[in-house]
């Protein structure tokens, strides 16, 4: 359904374009899930935001094809785009303390979803928004659709955004960091009603997320990304369990595990490279422990490790035999 | 909501006092004497005594300070000492001409000077950004005279369009009264055009750059529909603040516009107060001013209130 080829996406910066997300590719089969890992700065934000084209369009050059259903997204006319918008493709995203508009009742920013694609007058969309807020789960909806976003907390006002994307009931889910901004209690609740709904509706969902642990456990598949390039895409039980690119590894090793007595928390030495600043070899080279000196010289192609399994990672595909 | 007014009507009666005071002692902190100018060049010591007397002006300032605040409370304010008629009165008959000054440049301001600032927020850095924004410092940097004489110049002696000077009440004739305000209106919008475009601009981009702007766009709203209904009303905050400022401002502006245009406001009454050393109008005119003042800042808080549901001071 989704299948994006060779995304690359440059910023314009004082000095000229930065190369942020550098040839990323991933394909999305309808009703699936899938998960895109990675730090701050990774690029998975901006991956996320290519797919609808909501980065500033006069600071932002993107390159490659996003196909959905055999159109491609990048070419389309702002126009076409529009109508997909909400209606086909819908998003959540991090902060849903910024992300729903002060000023506008909550049943406003729902309805309003419905009113551009479906035509429903005021009263339809207000009726409908209830329903939904129901579908979320907000104890006494009909009194709440016309409170305004903050008589809400964090976790409700997510509940609202998520309310907000189902309202067309979109094929496709891009769910960017929804619960980062939140308790880890409320962090499970929410994951918990994403998966429901994502039954009830059928639709795909990409969630992503700096938690290896919690994309691993809500996605059937996994792509994680460093400085801008996937460096490994596997089934998501993979990735968790046996994942092959050290940067993965890495990730996985600083999940703290409760079963283990550790007096220092792991953490991977040095810092993600500058987008503008990026090393001339393998990106994760630096900070690699099985870098080699070829490492440092020319960038690694993704090559498939074993079936339906890739990696960014010369080292790693010519010292280890894949798992049976 | 009846609080909150209630609330800051209270506040409003120390402001009050402590403007009236103020104005009472720079009154008398300037050189001159009321009673020397009135009793003319020829007059001996004799009779400018009298008059100083019957003014009341002999008596030591902290009294005629009293005198005048107790005779305030009263809801007298006093005689003029030149026009030989009660200050309430002089500054009613003159009030309507400022009114309709500032009234009519307050109604030009706003609907321009926004849309300029939006226009040039939505199109930033742009030639369309880049010319609304130095039609806008062209504003606010040239001297409103200088732009006044210009075009009085220009519409009234050249063309021919528009009366020079004076002023005709709104009930001898609407089209008489909105020619005679017209070129003095627009002279004073200029500015205030000019700084409200920049501030629309400002805080329109700061709005443009939030969360919820992409979450609009994410839903498919059209860039339009973005704009007025998500972005314009959260930038409305800063915008009423302004207004409320330049409708101060337009009051303020129009001492030195009434002077050019010849308009018998209490603009130019002020001025031809002070320099009569006319303590009583002088005091009387100030007063209304700060009173002015104060109410646009109570009416902006109350807007604030219907603009933003955040606020609501319960």
């Amino acid at each position: 359904m989704l299948d994006v080829q060779n995304l690359s996406v440059d910023f314009r910066v004082d000095s000229g374009w930065i190369r942020s997300v550098s040839d990323v590719s991933f394909a999305l089969p309808a009703n699936s899930t899938l998960g895109i890992v990675g730090e701050s700065g990774s690029g998975k934000s901006v991956t996320a935001l290519s797919i609808l084209r909501l980065h500033a369009a006069r600071t932002t050059r993107m390159s490659g094809k996003i196909m959905f259903d055999g159109n491609d997204l990048l070419a389309m006319p702002e126009r076409r785009l529009r109508d997909l918008r909400g209606r086909d493709i819908a998003m959540i995203f991090q902060d849903p303390m910024h992300s729903l508009n002060p000023v506008l009742t909550i049943g406003d920013q729902i309805g309003e979803t419905l009113r551009i694609h479906q035509g429903l007058s005021a009263t339809e969309a207000r009726n409908r928004a209830v329903e939904l807020l129901d579908m979320v789960r907000i104890p006494d909806a009909k009194s709440r659709v016309t409170e305004f976003p903050h008589r809400l907390s964090g976790g409700m006002r997510q509940r609202v955004m998520i309310a907000m994307a189902i309202a067309c009931r979109p094929r496709l889910l891009i769910a960017d960091e929804p619960t980062t901004a939140l308790d880890v209690t409320v962090q499970a609740q929410i994951l918990e009603l994403l998966r429901e709904l994502r039954q009830e509706i059928g639709m795909s969902v990409i969630l992503i997320s700096h938690d290896l642990g919690l994309v691993a456990e809500f996605s059937e598949r996994v792509i994680v990304m460093y400085a801008g390039e996937l460096v490994e895409d596997a089934p998501a039980r993979t990735v968790f369990d046996t994942p092959q690119h050290p940067y993965s590894e890495g990730l996985l090793r600083a999940i703290p595990s409760p079963d283990e007595d550790v007096s220092r928390l792991y953490a991977i030495p040095g810092r993600i490279p500058d987008p503008g600043n990026r090393p001339p070899g393998c990106n994760f080279a630096p900070r690699c422990a099985l870098a080699e000196p070829a490492c440092h010289a020319a960038p690694p192609p993704l090559e498939a490790f074993a079936p339906g399994h890739f990696i960014r990672c010369p080292v790693r595909m010519k010292t280890t035999e894949p798992a049976e | 909501m009846t609080k909150l007014i209630a609330f800051r009507i209270a506040q409003a009666i120390p402001v009050m006092f402590v403007v009236a005071v103020l104005t009472f002692l720079l009154m008398h902190l300037l050189p001159g004497d009321p009673a020397t100018i009135i009793a003319g060049d020829a007059a001996d010591q004799e009779s400018i005594a009298q008059i100083r007397r019957d003014l009341g002006l002999d008596q030591p300032v902290p009294v005629q300070l009293w005198l005048w605040i107790t005779n305030l409370a009263q809801g007298d304010f006093g005689r003029s000492l030149m026009l030989n008629q009660p200050v309430a009165e002089a500054v009613m008959q003159r009030l309507p001409v400022t009114l309709s000054l500032a009234f009519v440049a307050f109604v030009i301001t706003i609907p321009v000077g926004i849309a300029l600032g939006v226009i040039a927020a939505v199109w930033r850095d742009t030639w369309v950004d880049s010319a609304v924004m130095i039609l806008a410092l062209v504003g606010v940097s040239v001297p409103n005279f200088w732009i006044a004489i210009l075009s009085v110049i220009l519409f009234s002696v050249t063309l021919g369009w528009l009366p020079s000077a004076g002023y005709v009440p709104l009930h001898d004739s609407f089209s008489g009264w909105l020619a005679s305000l017209l070129q003095p209106a627009v002279v004073l919008a200029l500015f205030q055009i000019g700084y409200l475009a920049r501030m629309t601009r400002s805080a329109m981009l700061e709005v443009l750059d939030q969360d919820y702007i992409r979450t609009a766009r994410a839903k498919g709203v059209t860039p339009m529909r973005t704009i007025l209904k998500h972005a314009f009303r959260n930038s409305l905050m800063q915008v009423v603040t302004v207004s409320g400022y330049i409708l101060s401002l337009l009051i303020g502006g129009s001492v030195v516009i009434e002077q050019i245009f010849a308009m018998p406001g209490i603009g130019r009454l002020l001025v031809q107060a002070i320099m009569a050393r006319d303590y009583p109008v002088v005091q009387g005119t100030m007063l209304l001013l700060g009173f002015a003042f104060v109410f646009i800042n109570i009416v902006i808080d109350i807007v604030y209130a219907w603009v933003d549901p955040r606020v609501r001071y319960d």
